[in-house]
């Protein structure tokens, strides 16, 4: 198992694509006043800009509209920003694979750890704004099936990034849809809105993984229920990916190098 | 123990001609060109090895199969010793970030534990005498500074196996002095050295075998002055062989 080789000793150089990640972020909020607050600050002002007109044009009501759009919005972020963000991964790395022999996981971790912080950075809005709606007493067990639902999330994403991350190396072409197919997808999921009741079974929700992937989180946060189906689908979609990644690797391992 | 040991390696790189792309086929021209052939060596501990001959012979490619960098596509590479690698002029230096996130990236890269780093990163910094500038982006840095900067960078050697390739030049003279007596002061017998560099007095003062290359060929392996002699010999034959081209050609007149 190359692969889960790889992964185990990218993991244990935890210090390295830690530091690289945070040293990444840093950078990121050079000389801004007030530094990576922007994250957050981003956020709030997307959520709210956006919650005003849709919550009008859709004839929601705000209170329920706004958590429901923060909720979709911060976990669409984190998708959406992991898989454009992939394109990149192991082309920044080039430097460092040019000149010795590494596993590749590093790079995947420090791409995710980096979005992770973020997605962490999120909740801070999140969780507020939710409790400064509802109250206490709306906090329930049920909410840790959205943990899990991060869980699964995340796992997705550091299987997606490896290989969408070789992927771009190898061909060109690759970065440059990325950008324009995460707009599109972003357009007919429900992030923005809630998928009309009449057509809740519409197979154009059912076959979407990524409707999926933000069930997991809203359903249980803000219904309190377990949406099984989305679990299943997001656990069948990790396998799918991890066994891209698998097939791939003896391919990919030895000349990644030599594509960069 | 150290040793390398390289078993019949060939290795080649692919690459499109110029511009390709467009052609709706992803491998469309797709060229080969043979880096190495056949190679085979035998290195022991204590040999400190100058690698010789002209530019694309195949020194770079050579350093980096024996790093694993590449793998090569037939052959069998065993290396026995930790192995530092030291390839090119961009080690990897990222100008946004200080000499000192770089340096402490340089040890994390090297999975060295956190206390040997901060030691390593305080030694260099000393060393290197780059003072308060440690902290500043490399971006800032002078051209001057930033060849101490690498520089500091080799100094993190936790290995047995040394492949350096080109990228100790510049400096000004008294830095390179110091350099060289670190350097002299690193390689005790323990440890097996491979230089690439162009620079003949360079190579005289630290190695004492020599490994002559053309076109992804070994041609000899030996005493380093005997294949300097070869080196040079054939580099002359090669000069005078293009001087005489030049002076047949009839004049424009």
């Amino acid at each position: 198992m190359d692969l889960i080789n790889d992964i185990l000793k990218g993991f244990s150089r935890h210090r390295l694509w830690k530091k690289l990640a945070v040293l990444e972020l840093k950078a990121r909020f050079q000389g801004a006043f007030i530094g990576a607050f922007w994250i957050v600050l981003a956020l709030m002002i997307k959520v709210g800009m956006l919650s005003l007109v849709y919550s009008m044009v859709l004839g929601k009501d705000f209170e329920t509209y706004v958590m429901f759009l923060a909720i979709g919005v911060l976990t669409w972020n984190f998708i959406s920003a992991v898989i454009v963000t992939s394109g990149m991964i192991f082309r920044k790395a080039a430097n460092f694979l040019q000149q010795m022999e590494l596993p590749h996981s590093i790079f995947v971790f420090q791409n995710l750890y980096r979005e992770i912080v973020s997605l962490i950075m999120y909740q801070f809005f999140a969780i507020p704004l939710v409790l400064f709606i509802k109250g206490w007493d709306f906090i329930s067990w049920v909410w840790l099936w959205a943990l899990l639902g991060y869980v699964i999330i995340i796992l997705n994403g550091f299987f997606v990034s490896m290989w969408l991350g070789w992927l771009s190396v190898r061909f060109r072409d690759v970065q440059s849809l990325l950008a324009s197919v995460v707009m599109i997808i972003f357009l007919v999921t429900p992030i923005l809105w809630p998928p009309p009741e009449q057509f809740a079974d519409s197979l154009y929700f059912v076959l979407n993984p990524f409707y999926h992937m933000l069930e997991m989180i809203r359903a249980p946060i803000l219904h309190g229920n377990v949406p099984h189906l989305s679990f299943y689908v997001s656990t069948g979609v990790l396998v799918f990916n991890f066994l891209l990644c698998l097939i791939f690797y003896r391919k990919v391992k030895n000349r990644l190098v030599l594509w960069l | 123990m150290t040793s390398i040991s390289l078993n019949n390696i060939t290795f080649s790189y692919n690459y499109f001609p110029s511009i390709s792309g467009g052609l709706l086929r992803s491998n469309a021209g797709l060229k080969t060109k043979k880096a190495l052939s056949e190679v085979s060596l035998d290195i022991q501990h204590g040999d400190r090895i100058a690698l010789l001959g002209t530019n694309g012979s195949g020194k770079s490619t050579l350093l980096k199969v024996i790093a694993g960098i590449y793998k090569p596509e037939q052959g069998e590479v065993n290396t026995v010793g930790r192995i530092y690698t030291f390839l090119g002029r961009n080690v990897g230096v990222m100008p946004q970030l200080s000499g000192y996130d770089n340096l402490q990236i340089r040890g994390l890269l090297l999975n060295l534990s956190d206390d040997v780093i901060a030691q390593k990163v305080n030694e260099i910094a000393e060393f290197t005498e780059l003072g308060n500038a440690i902290h500043r982006p490399v971006s800032t840095y002078s051209n001057g500074m930033k060849a101490r900067l690498t520089f500091g960078m080799l100094m993190f050697i936790e290995a047995d196996i040394l492949l350096i390739d080109e990228g100790l030049g510049a400096g000004d003279q008294f830095f390179l002095e110091k350099a060289r007596q670190f350097i002299d002061g690193l390689l005790d017998q323990s440890k097996i050295l491979i230089f690439a560099n162009h620079s003949n007095q360079l190579l005289k003062r630290f190695c004492n075998k020599a490994i002559l290359m053309n076109q992804g060929k070994l041609i000899s392996y030996g005493d380093f002055d005997q294949v300097l002699q070869q080196y040079n010999q054939q580099s002359s034959a090669v000069l005078k062989n293009q001087t005489q081209k030049i002076e047949n050609k009839p004049s424009l007149s």
